[in-house]
């Protein structure tokens, strides 16, 4: 896996709750809060579109969840907010990869996931229901 | 007895008594219209919203990772606050942030927004995208829904 992540690579969450979205099927920021210290992502690089969808239908399975889809952000994005994207391949997704480096406070990092989800894309799950 | 001195001090007593009743009368039609925007809120699936948020993602990783639950108290916290909220003010849709805190969003468009977290830890934190200008700040989900607050949400809100 490559150590470096470009910054016009795309990364991949997946969206796992319909209250991630809004109306007009764009991304809320709740997507992009990371848990803690880190947020999970997937590396598009030398996947295929299948192969995107199988790893958050994986994810999706695990939780009992529908996969409604995905929100698509270019690594370059991210980086705008002063984040820093790292990879951290996982058992089942070698493209698994962590954005860390988030701001302590809870607002400062609001205002990052805002940003981030006013770039990102929301890609519906060809076999779901959104 | 001078009456002339006399007479501003029982006017202005009697003008007192009338102005603290009227004001007390303001202060209890003020709590009627609150309570008639909570119980708008009500109407407006806002509360069930919650109810639903807080079954959906009271789970360990209920976003495939590594989401905390939203706790009862963060419930609660989030219903008090709406509580709180002046007449007027527009429905939030209500969401889940994976590090346990509940969201009230008024979106418009990617470029006119305002989100916030009611937290684990008592407090409440927003960022609000309006335009060209970006705003984010926190304050103590305790003392209510602040006027700096409402005058963000209805930036968002106004003139769609």
């Amino acid at each position: 896996m490559n150590g470096f992540i470009a910054p016009d690579e795309f990364l991949a969450r997946y969206i796992t709750s319909s209250k991630w979205l809004h109306k007009d099927q764009t991304v809320t920021q709740n997507a992009f809060i990371p848990p803690d210290s880190e947020l999970s992502v997937t590396r598009h690089l030398g996947l295929t579109e299948g192969a995107i969808w199988i790893i958050g239908e994986k994810i999706a399975e695990r939780i009992h969840r529908s996969l409604h889809g995905r929100a698509d952000v270019e690594t370059s994005h991210v980086i705008a907010q002063h984040l820093k994207v790292v990879p951290q391949p996982e058992d089942g997704n070698p493209n698994h990869a962590n954005i860390i480096n988030w701001p302590p406070d809870k607002d400062a990092k609001k205002m990052c996931a805002l940003e981030i989800a006013r770039a990102a894309h929301f890609v519906a799950n060809p076999e779901g229901k959104v | 007895m001078n009456l002339s001195v006399m007479m501003p001090l029982i006017v202005s007593g009697y003008a007192g008594e009338i102005a603290g009743f009227i004001a007390e009368k303001m202060e209890d039609i003020r709590e009627l219209l609150q309570k008639s925007n909570a119980l708008s809120f009500v109407a407006k699936g806002t509360f069930r919203q919650l109810d639903e948020i807080f079954s959906e993602c009271s789970l360990e990783g209920w976003d495939g990772d590594k989401a905390k639950p939203i706790s009862g108290e963060v419930l609660q916290d989030a219903r008090k606050f709406l509580d709180s909220f002046p007449l007027g003010i527009e429905a939030p849709e209500v969401g889940a942030e994976p590090d346990g805190a509940i969201t009230l969003e008024w979106y418009r468009s990617p470029n006119k927004v305002i989100s916030i977290s009611i937290n684990p830890d008592g407090w409440i934190y927003y960022a609000a995208l309006i335009g060209t200008s970006k705003r984010h700040g926190a304050d103590c989900s305790l003392m209510g829904i602040s006027d700096d607050l409402v005058e963000m949400i209805l930036q968002v809100t106004r003139g769609n």
